[in-house]
């Protein structure tokens, strides 16, 4: 295994970057910061019409100063020396001709900072893949580089090449749509697309100088037959070993393109539902999860934050949820999982946090702002969409923990009810704590094994799991292991976390991760 | 002119393109945005309503960045056919090698062959798109909306303030053709969010909620600030107050949409009268069809794909093919009467070139909003979805009920309804719809997704709409 360097032009950056912070840190009680985004991205994409490649390519720098009340934020794209000393320069101007009067000092809650030194960071548990990567003696001063691990360098293939092995994929699926179920003709849509990222970001403060580089690799096939539609989703970060395509996967995807096909309408009603490692962690998101965000506690948005207070039960022994952006074996893979990284977008080394334990609630993520407002601590959740977005408190990889049972032992505990292993997204609601979560088909088990039935929603649609997120999570049955066909204890240290997005207040967009393991839930609403 | 910091400029990239043999045609995107963003919350050691609301300040936000997109069409050895890839440059690194790269890549791939139109227009309609107090001064206008902000914080006395945010964002773009066609475009953006909670007071078990409403327009003028605060004060208030609140009763009702649910499914059916799906074999309804099938009761369907709708959401004079945009009559009465087809997919299919951009503008229908929360026994109104997910190949669509209202005929009055979901089906529900002679424009911008734009009905009654309780 290798890890990813830094490279040369983020290295030239960097160097930079350090004297600008005198420039910010303007006033004694100013706190001034700099984080640098660099991201290279190619998406290749093969149908049956067409092959099409795109490129993205982003460059940008957010200086930050936090006076005690407001955290400012001046974001460009013009990172030549002159003008980053210019823009800082202007930047200071603005934020001190914003500062509070005296009169409306007296009524605001100044929030000092002081950021952690290495000594204090070094104190928390971190994972080994991050520890291994600081040196020895590391001071302010240090340049810390963290870089992602991968086999296959992912930038060593052409465009040609990946063209062909998409073209391949989509003979793969014809091909074996033959055997599968729907015959080819009936195939009126099929598309397969590689997505590959080189993202690395600087964040540079007066105690730390931290960099990372991640590879981000994504493969993803759909196919449909009239409007029905079925998809398959894998990658990680990594090399190109995140993307490799099993037959079985889409055996598995054309099965369902034929199930969906000849669906039956759920009625709505309560049932008993065994939901896949995927399933599950979108459960998990969108319970604790979206109302565990910080800055949605801070916003006084959360029932959440109440419910930390009161320590008022909201699950029962098996609703352990975690939050982690340190998994960097994803399951039993090699590659990390999609959620991930070294440190977040304000400087926070990752470490994996308990969000609820056994349906008590614990403290929540946080950004910078929202720890400091709620005088809880800090964790690496400071998240952007890009450098051009504002920060958010933002779930990484979120998943529960895993249990003692493998699938068929689960599945036997089923006599009437439903398997659902493939989402179609969710949404919560963090006050109320009313929990949406979308399943695209359900199969259907009697007495522990599958009838062959399957089942859309009441309108021919994605079927909706809702309810009041207590009543949920108290509904859990059993869990099972992390690798579930195995009756040996796990090795893997994380469940499998899939590839996902996670959207905040309907605008802001950012990669997560959502996993688990299978999980059964009794008396649950399905319509 | 460049800068010591810049390698090239547009000039010295479109020289580039002409002198490569290979290429056939380009289209250029040379974007500079400007955005500005505040987060307002109330101190969070500060739990209920106090004498003074004043919200603080808790982040301030400025952006100015500078894309340059490039697409390169190149011709190949097979006939009838041309390579082409999209690129984002970067003007701090040399062009020869990002350029080289483009054509190596694009000259891989394989397309059905197109062309950019022979005739360019000399002159471009105008179209209202962008704001004039956004686009030349946005800091002033950031600080007037942050003054009416604070106002509107102010004047609320039950209900508690939580957040609020402000973004403005001033995009100008400029297009350059290898047809020879170049044209500028401007767009400006604007949102607003306000939550508000309430808590109940006294000796009865404590009830609390919050509710967020949120606003996008591209002017100004279609952001009412003020109602959108006192609108998320009320509705987080008033179910309480009203102390009753219940779910629904499983089953099949009469649902009421509001415009901004109208708007997201109705932008997500017409794509069905895309071209592009014609092509690709996606879900394609064709001329000639019904638009929504058996639709023979209630208010039939008229929609225009409107471009030129001012400051709609989706609103530009000219597409990036350089054709300029005009309002089309797709639907008439539930019949398909046009296609949405650009000059990419008029050349693949040999169809007239039309309109591939625009507001989805409906005719409205004959009703007040009280005779369609009366029109049936029971009418469930929509006030919000916790998140609407529409699936647009199928039609279908469902969301848990954030908060609604449910106005029984032969009862009088309503009973406040939150909790449940409801799963529907575009082609299903408005077979029988009805819709509010009133109409409003929304627009709604997410990311990665295509703006969207909407003037029509500001109410549509949906029948048979199954609800889970």
């Amino acid at each position: 295994m290798k890890n990813a360097s830094l490279s040369v032009e983020m290295t030239k950056l960097r160097q930079q970057l350090p004297d600008l912070l005198g420039t910010l840190e303007a006033h004694p009680d100013w706190y001034g910061s700099i984080y640098v985004e660099r991201k290279k991205s190619q998406t290749h994409l093969a149908t049956l019409q067409q092959t099409q490649i795109s490129d993205q390519f982003s460059l940008g720098a957010v200086l930050r100063i936090y006076d005690g009340y407001t955290l400012y934020e001046h974001a460009l794209d013009q990172l030549d020396h002159t003008s980053l000393q210019k823009e800082a320069q202007l930047f200071v101007k603005k934020v001190k001709a914003h500062q509070p009067s005296t009169t409306t000092n007296q009524k605001l809650q100044k929030h000092l900072y002081q950021p952690p030194t290495w000594a204090t960071r070094l104190q928390a548990q971190l994972d080994p893949a991050i520890a291994s990567q600081i040196p020895n003696a590391v001071d302010a001063k240090t340049p810390v580089h963290f870089g992602i691990s991968y086999q296959q360098d992912p930038f060593i293939f052409t465009s040609e090449q990946r063209l062909d092995q998409l073209k391949s994929i989509l003979s793969r699926v014809q091909a074996t749509a033959l055997t599968s179920g729907p015959s080819a003709v009936e195939l009126s849509y099929v598309m397969a697309r590689e997505s590959l990222s080189l993202e690395e970001s600087l964040f540079i403060d007066r105690e730390s100088n931290l960099s990372q580089t991640l590879y981000r690799i994504s493969l993803t096939v759909i196919a449909m037959s009239g409007s029905n539609r079925s998809f398959a989703r894998i990658g990680g970060l990594g090399g190109y070993e995140a993307i490799t395509l099993e037959d079985s996967t889409l055996h598995e995807l054309l099965k369902n393109l034929h199930d969906i096909k000849t669906a039956e309408r759920l009625k709505p009603g309560r049932y008993q539902v065994l939901v896949g490692p995927v399933v599950a962690g979108v459960i998990a998101h969108e319970a604790f999860g979206h109302a565990q965000e910080g800055d949605t506690c801070a916003r006084g948005r959360s029932k959440a934050w109440e419910l930390y207070h009161t320590r008022e039960k909201v699950g029962n022994e098996h609703a352990t949820i975690l939050n982690n952006p340190a998994v960097f074996k994803n399951g039993t893979e090699s590659c990390a999982a999609w959620g991930s990284y070294f440190f977040d977008e304000e400087g926070w080394l990752a470490q994996s946090q308990v969000l609820l334990d056994q349906g008590v609630l614990k403290a929540p993520m946080t950004n910078f702002t929202s720890a400091l407002r709620l005088n809880v601590p800090r964790t690496a959740n400071g998240k952007r969409e890009s450098w051009e977005h504002g920060v958010y408190t933002r779930q990484t990889n979120t998943y529960f923990s895993p249990g003692p049972h493998t699938l068929e032992q689960l599945m036997s505990k089923v006599q009437d009810g439903f398997l659902a292993t493939e989402p179609a997204g969710g949404m919560e609601d963090p006050k109320g704590m009313g929990i949406q979560v979308g399943i695209q088909f359900l199969r259907e088990i009697k007495n522990g094994q599958l009838t062959g039935r399957v089942f859309k929603g009441p309108a021919g649609g994605d079927i909706q799991l809702t309810g009041y997120v207590p009543d949920v999570l108290n509904s859990i049955v059993a869990k099972s292991k992390i690798e579930f066909n195995s009756t040996s204890p796990d090795q893997a240290q994380h469940p499998y976390n899939d590839v996902g997005g996670c959207g905040k207040y309907h605008k802001e967009f950012v990669y997560a991760g959502c996993g688990g393991t299978y999980m059964l839930l009794n008396d649950t609403i399905l319509g | 002119m460049t800068t010591p910091t810049l390698f090239w400029n547009i000039a010295d990239l479109i020289h580039a393109l002409k002198s490569q043999p290979q290429v056939k045609d380009w289209i250029i995107h040379h974007t500079h945005l400007h955005r500005l963003e505040r987060y307002f919350m109330k101190e969070p050691s500060l739990q209920t309503v106090t004498q003074d609301q004043s919200p603080i300040l808790d982040q301030d936000r400025e952006v100015k960045s500078e894309t340059i997109e490039l697409k390169v069409c190149v011709k190949l050895d097979k006939a009838s056919r041309q390579g082409e890839m999209s690129k984002q440059l970067t003007q701090h690194e040399p062009l020869a090698p990002q350029l080289e790269s483009a054509i190596k890549a694009a000259l891989k791939t394989d397309h059905q062959e197109w062309n950019l139109p022979d005739n360019i227009p000399h002159e471009l309609p105008m179209v209202a798109t962008a704001d004039p107090a956004i686009l030349e001064n946005i800091h002033q206008t950031l600080n007037e909306v942050s003054d009416r902000i604070r106002f509107s914080v102010a004047q609320e006395k039950k209900s508690t303030f939580n957040s609020s945010e402000i973004f403005l964002v001033s995009e100008q773009t400029e297009n350059y053709l290898s047809n020879g066609l170049r044209f500028r475009s401007r767009n400006t953006k604007a949102y607003v969010e306000a939550a508000f909670s309430y808590q109940t007071t006294g000796n009865q078990p404590v009830v609390s909620d919050e509710y967020l409403a949120t606003s996008w327009s591209v002017d100004l003028e279609e952001l009412p600030v003020e109602s959108i605060f006192k609108s998320a004060a009320n509705r987080v208030r008033e179910p309480i107050e009203a102390a009753h609140i219940q779910k629904p009763k499983t089953g099949t009702y009469s649902v009421l949409i509001e415009k901004d649910i109208a708007s997201s499914l109705l932008n997500s059916i017409v794509n069905q009268l895309n071209s592009g799906h014609d092509y690709q074999h996606l879900p394609f309804i064709k001329i000639g069809d019904d638009f929504i099938q058996g639709a023979h009761e209630g208010d039939l369907l008229t929609i225009t794909l409107d471009p030129t709708l001012e400051f709609g959401g989706s609103s530009q004079a000219i597409d990036e093919y350089g054709v300029i945009q005009k309002p089309l009559r797709l639907v008439d009465r539930n019949h398909v009467v046009g296609s949405v087809t650009s000059k990419r997919f008029s050349d693949y299919l040999s169809k007239p070139i039309t309109t591939s951009h625009g507001n989805v503008v409906v005719q409205p229908g004959t009703r007040s909003y009280e005779e369609l929360i009366t029109a049936d026994d029971l009418v469930l109104e929509i006030l919000q979805f916790s998140g609407i997910f529409i699936d647009g190949s199928l039609g279908t669509f469902g969301s848990e009920i954030r908060l609604a209202k449910l106005h029984d005929r032969q009862q009088g009055g309503f009973t406040w309804i939150k909790g449940g979901s409801i799963s529907g089906s575009i082609q299903e529900n408005f077979k029988r719809a009805l819709f509010s002679k009133k109409c409003s424009k929304h627009a709604y911008f997410e990311p990665k997704m295509k703006p969207q734009g909407y003037f029509g009905p500001e109410h549509i009654l949906l029948r048979d709409v199954s609800v889970v309780g």
